[in-house]
């Protein structure tokens, strides 16, 4: 199997939000939300980015699509740096480049009808515009499985799971090749997350779609995801196929997460690693192993230096002091 | 729309009647004899005596109410104790010099507190949100006096742009609508900032920036208009208190509002005048309220105005 | 001990007996021996009234406005002589409080209103702080002005003070004003005379200057029942109240009277320009003769309708719109000569029907009986007919003899108005734009802004330089001395206490210092219950 370009390849990226205290904001500290991440996503591919709250999820993917400025590091799609971009050619790469949010609520501006809405980016980029604007909107709701009279109505008379598939059909209509799901289920209602999945897996299929996956759900990264990341405080800890990582995960911090995970069959129960402690800060994060804190198998070593990410298989990446490097 | 109007009219009208009754008791409640009150200090026996007459106040307190009721939906609120006139007079006389002060108080504190609010917002920490934001803070805190006569002292004794006082021209009016409108102009100043750094946090904006739109876009359309309910909210509220508030700065500038008209009226112990104009500005600010209410329904689609139910 | 007061001794005495009479026989039996109540010793009265330092009170809370009470009038007032001031000696008031065998002092209930007088709380615990220093405990209560009236203008039985502030303004300039109305007897409330003053001798002083036409003679009965009074001592007299105005150079000639108007027909400015503008606290209630009350309004009104006998502000009576009064041999009836050749405004002549009709209209007599008299036409009280004996003589008939009748002519109130003009007013309505006969006439009234006159090109006497005159109303004290500084106003009227030194220094600006007519007094209670 030749191994294809990656549509999306991210490299040391970093986000460092500047905390600011006092009446003159000055600059006290800095939260690493994001502290140099590699991925890598190949087309029609799913990447399942896993981690607790707080980890950087998030920002990471904000600050790929350039929703956010990086501090450091590089972006390339489709082999342009999207971190260099100038405005217009920002504004054009949009198009290309589309997100779906946790919240359906939130992500809808409440004083905008569904049609509008959808059909602003049409005009925006002179796709479209008058009835031609109005028959894409409309046909993107019947794909998303909406109806075409919705289209002149307002977020606020939708249902969670009816808002979230108009939250897909407005990432949608610019026919993006690359998307950023960050929770697209979690706000959802057990019994609409399923149909949403589903949804999800039609439009990868129909359309050709690259999603990065974001998620704290292992199960539901294990339905969709064709690989997994997992992130602590701001680094990829983690990152492997989802069937190798799913039975051998090899990070401490991989390991405990997927302990907690229910499973179906009885004979695959493990024992659950119960993690000590909050997570730490993101502004003041330990040193050595940020992990070190309250890993259950930490050594002396791991409080001083730093793990770097090292290949454990040969499409598997872990960076711990215990793992052994294969070469 | 015409109905939701309708039917919050007639939800005013418990509250007016309510107001009719706080006015109708005060001049009953009052220590003392109410004729006496009403007719005033200087007045003669008979005179006394034919204002007991007029009022009723040996027929119980619902007759009392019921007449006054009725005369005041005429339009009669009675005569003014101290200048003789009917309170109608009086009050017509000056309202309209209120309302054009309080209205240029408010554009002004619109204009310039929004704008303020709104690149505060979107340069945050920077020099100027600090220093508008500091301003802001002088402004809600620094009494509508003191402010007034330094006001004067600076643009009229010193620099002599604009009179000091007196109603006529447009520059009569700088002065003491900038003096009213400047606590508002704070306020919404601090509002509109606080409503669009939230607004600017929501998804919905990063949703508009990752359409591809430019900023400027994404801070009026998407923006703006979501922060708007808080400060349209602020907004009416302030109308009302601004109508209110001119009583200090149309003592201070000479300005023949109803603000000075009540205070002239309660040292003068007009009874009949103060409860004229507290009735007109509660009634005034009962229809703010309903303006505003009918902002928010344009504003804000989730607000059902027509007959069909919120979810 | 005096005569005069042993006789009012007796009078007090009596009265006591009188009230005490209405109590049920056995209680007086009983309890024979009555207590003697301070008040009732004039040595405490006089004592009380060293206690105070007026001069302080002045100095502190006036920022020196005002002057020390040298009598129960203040000196513009016809029949006014110098009976004080009580210099302040807290030891005399000590030694006359033991001489009167209160050497530990007493406990008194003060009465006062507020937000009536200037400062009048202010100055009241003035005087309980110096009391206390003579060992009276004074407990302050404070009224409401609306509720005060009612409060200490009852009869004696119903008092529950010792002690009261008031103040008053003998705004006739005339001593009956001020005297007859609250020292004599028969003055007790519902009437004027709060303290229940009853002198015998000080009654037919009064009674006598009220039937003397002479008024040399007068003034010399007025002298004598002010010395008896302040000695007597009803009251513990604090001050004068002190009015200050303050004028741009330039401006000459205004008139600062002491019942606090200031007049401009005299008044020219430096320069071309003839408009003067003058800010006033307070705007004119009414201009309608039969509605005005206020010193503000009579300001206002004087410029435009005049009076038929001019109060000068030395208190002297000149002629104005009648050269002459006369009483009659019996003292009954007043012959007014009228000027000749006077015209209103509206071109109507000025004549002894004209006055009849004023006249008449005031007190709601002759035609207008029935009509709802004038707020002051007690004023004419006396007066129960107006004659027309000629084109330019009119005779009033007086039920009593009355010598001040010529001092309440001079109110300002009693203006003279075209009586076509008033004829022309509909039912209910009251003048709003004054027809009369003044060296000014109306131009425009803005409710709560402005009044505006230009001058009478045909006045009868000397007519005006000034052009117009403008009274602005401006109600915040300090805003009125901004409009001085900036020339927005030429003259401004109750300069505050606490900018007066500030105007002082100023170059170009001229303070004008102004006795008013009003005494501010502390009265005692002399029916103690
Ligand atoms: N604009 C910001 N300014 C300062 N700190 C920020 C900002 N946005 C995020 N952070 C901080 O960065 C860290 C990572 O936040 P992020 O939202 O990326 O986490 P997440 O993994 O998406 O969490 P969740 O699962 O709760 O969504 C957090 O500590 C957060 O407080
Ligand atoms: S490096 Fe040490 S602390 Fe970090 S995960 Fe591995 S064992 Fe745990
Ligand atoms: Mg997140």
């Amino acid at each position: 199997m030749a191994t294809p370009q990656p549509i999306l390849e991210v490299e040391g990226l970093k986000k460092y939000f500047a905390v600011k205290t006092g009446v003159f904001s000055r600059v006290t500290g800095h939260v690493k939300a994001v502290d140099g991440i590699d991925l890598r996503i190949y087309p029609g591919e799913t990447y399942g980015l896993v981690g607790e709250s707080g980890c950087g999820k998030s920002t990471a993917g904000m600050t790929i699509l350039r929703m956010l400025n990086a501090t450091a590091g590089s972006v390339l799609f489709k082999g342009r740096d999207v971190i260099a971009l100038g405005k217009e050619e920002l504004r054009n790469m949009r198009k290309e480049m589309q997100m779906i949010f946790q919240d359906p609520y939130s992500s809808l501006n409440p004083r905008m009808s569904i049609g509008e809405a959808i059909g602003e980016a049409l005009e925006v980029h002179g796709i479209a515009r008058g009835n031609e604007r109005r028959e894409k909107v409309e046909s993107i709701l019947k794909v998303c499985g909406l109806d075409s009279y919705h289209y002149r109505r307002y977020p606020h008379e939708f249902s969670g799971g009816q808002r979230q598939r108009v939250g897909i059909a407005r990432a949608l209509v610019l026919e993006p090749q690359f998307i950023v799901a960050d929770e697209p289920i979690s706000a959802l209602d057990v019994s609409i997350q399923s149909q949403i999945v589903n949804l999800l897996e039609e439009l990868q299929e129909k359309f050709g779609l690259t999603f990065l996956f974001i998620s704290h759900d292992l199960s539901v990264v294990k339905h969709i995801a064709d690989r997994v990341g997992v992130m602590y405080l701001g680094r990829i800890v983690e990152d492997a196929p989802k069937k190798e990582f799913y039975s051998s995960p090899l990070h401490p911090y991989a390991q405990a997460l997927l302990s907690a995970v229910p499973t179906m069959n009885p004979d695959m129960q493990k024992e659950r690693i119960i993690l000590k402690g909050d997570v730490p800060s993101p502004a003041n994060p330990p040193e050595g192993c940020t992990f070190h804190t309250r890993c259950p198998r930490a050594v002396a070593i791991c409080s001083e230096q730093v793990p770097v990410l090292k290949k454990a298989g040969p499409d598997h990446h872990v960076s711990c002091h215990l793992v052994e490097e294969i070469h | 729309m015409y109905g939701y109007i309708f039917r919050r009219l007639l939800l005013a009208i418990p509250v007016l009647i309510g107001v009719s009754i706080l006015v109708f008791a005060i001049i009953r409640f009052i220590p003392g004899d109410p004729a006496r009150a009403i007719a005033g200090v200087h007045a003669s026996p008979q005179y006394i005596e034919q204002v007991r007459r007029d009022l009723l106040l040996d027929e119980g307190l619902h007759v009392q109410y019921y007449v006054y009721l009725t005369n005041l939906l005429q339009g009669d609120m009675g005569r003014s104790t101290f200048t003789g006139r009917p309170v109608t007079t009086e009050l017509m006389a000056r309202f309209p010099n209120t309302l054009v002060l309080a209205s240029a108080a408010m554009v002004i504190a619109i204009i310039v507190g929004m704008s303020a609010g709104i690149v505060s917002a979107t340069r945050r920490y920077s020099l100027f949100d600090n220093a508008s934001m500091l301003f802001a803070l002088f402004g809600v805190a620094a009494p509508v006096f003191w402010l007034g006569i330094m006001f004067q002292l600076l643009f009229s004794v010193h620099l002599g742009w604009f009179p000091s006082g007196g109603i006529g021209t447009w520059k009569h009016l700088v002065l003491p609508a900038l003096t009213l409108g400047l606590a508002t102009t704070a306020l919404i100043a601090r509002i509109t900032r606080s409503s669009m750094l939230d607004v600017l946090g929501q998804d919905y904006i990063t949703t508009a920036r990752s359409k591809g739109l430019v900023e400027r876009v994404v801070v009026y359309k998407h923006a703006l208009k979501n922060a708007l309910i808080p400060v349209v909210t602020v907004m009416g509220l302030q109308f009302g208190t601004l109508l209110g508030g001119a009583v200090l700065t149309e003592t201070v500038f000479s300005w023949p509002g109803v603000g000075r008209l009540m205070v002239d009226s309660i040292l003068a112990r007009d009874y009949p005048v103060v409860q004229g104009a507290v009735l007109l500005l509660a009634v005034f600010f009962v229809l703010i309220n309903l303006v505003v209410d009918v902002i928010y329904a344009f504003l804000d689609p989730r607000i059902s105005y027509g007959n069909r139910e919120v979810e | 001990m005096k005569k005069w007061m042993f006789g009012f001794l007796v009078v007090a005495l009596m009265a006591g007996l009188l009230i005490g009479g209405c109590a049920p026989d056995e209680e007086v039996v009983d309890e024979p021996v009555e207590e003697v109540h301070p008040f009732e010793d004039v040595r405490v009265r006089q004592a009380l009234n060293y206690a105070i330092d007026k001069e302080a009170i002045i100095e502190t809370i006036f920022q020196g406005v005002g002057s020390p009470s040298t009598a129960p009038v203040v000196p513009a007032v016809f029949g006014y002589t110098q009976a004080g001031p009580y210099e302040y000696d807290p030891d005399r008031a000590r030694e006359l409080l033991a001489e009167a065998g209160f050497e530990d002092g007493f406990e008194i209930e003060l009465f006062h209103p507020t937000g009536r007088y200037p400062q009048d709380d202010v100055v009241t615990e003035a005087v309980q702080a110096m009391l206390a220093e003579v060992g009276v405990t004074a407990t302050l209560t404070t009224y409401d002005w609306g509720t005060y009236l009612d409060t200490v203008i009852v009869p004696p039985e119903d008092a529950e003070h010792d002690a009261y502030m008031l103040g008053w303004g003998t705004v006739t300039l005339d001593a009956d004003y001020g005297l007859y109305a609250l020292f004599h007897s028969s003055q007790w409330p519902p009437a004027n005379n709060v303290s229940y003053y009853a002198n015998d001798e000080v009654d037919a002083l009064l009674d006598e200057a009220r039937v003397t036409p002479d008024r040399a003679v007068r003034e010399g009965l007025y002298s004598e029942a002010i010395s008896m009074i302040w000695e007597d001592a009803p009251w513990i007299y604090l001050h004068n109240e002190g009015q200050v105005n303050a004028v741009r150079e330039g401006v000459e000639g205004l008139i600062h009277h002491p019942l606090e108007n200031i007049l401009a027909w005299d008044a020219s400015l430096e320069g071309e320009d003839q408009d003067l503008i003058i800010a006033i606290g307070a705007e004119p209630e009414n201009l309608d003769p039969l509605k005005i009350m206020s010193a503000p309004a009579a300001t206002v009104s004087e410029h435009m309708a005049q009076t038929l006998i001019y109060l000068a502000e030395d208190g002297t009576l000149e002629p104005n719109l009648a050269e002459s009064w006369e009483p009659a041999e019996d003292g009954l009836a007043w012959d007014l000569k009228l000027r000749e050749g006077v015209t209103f405004h509206d071109g109507e002549p000025f004549n002894a029907e004209a006055v009849k009709y004023n006249l008449d209209r005031f007190m709601a007599k002759g035609d207008f009986e029935g009509a709802e008299a004038a707020v002051f036409a007690f004023l004419l009280g006396e007066v129960n007919e107006v004659e027309v004996v000629d084109e330019y003589t009119v005779r009033l008939h007086l039920d009593q003899i009355f010598a001040p009748i010529a001092s309440h002519l001079s109110h300002s109130f009693i203006a003279m108005h075209s009586p076509a003009s008033l004829e022309a007013l509909a039912e209910d309505q009251d003048v709003e734009a004054p027809v009369g006969t003044g060296p000014f006439k109306f131009v425009s009234w803005d409710r709560g802004e402005q009044l505006v006159m230009e001058k009478n090109e045909d006045y009868w006497g000397d007519v005006p330089e000034l052009d117009t005159v403008t009274f602005k109303f401006v109600p915040e004290s300090s805003s009125r001395v901004i409009m001085l500084e900036t020339g927005e106003a030429h003259a401004i009227m109750a300069v505050p206490p606490t900018e007066i030194d500030r105007l002082e220094a100023e170059a170009g600006i001229d303070v004008v210092f102004e006795d008013s007519v009003r005494v501010i007094y502390i009265g005692f209670n002399l029916q103690p219950q």
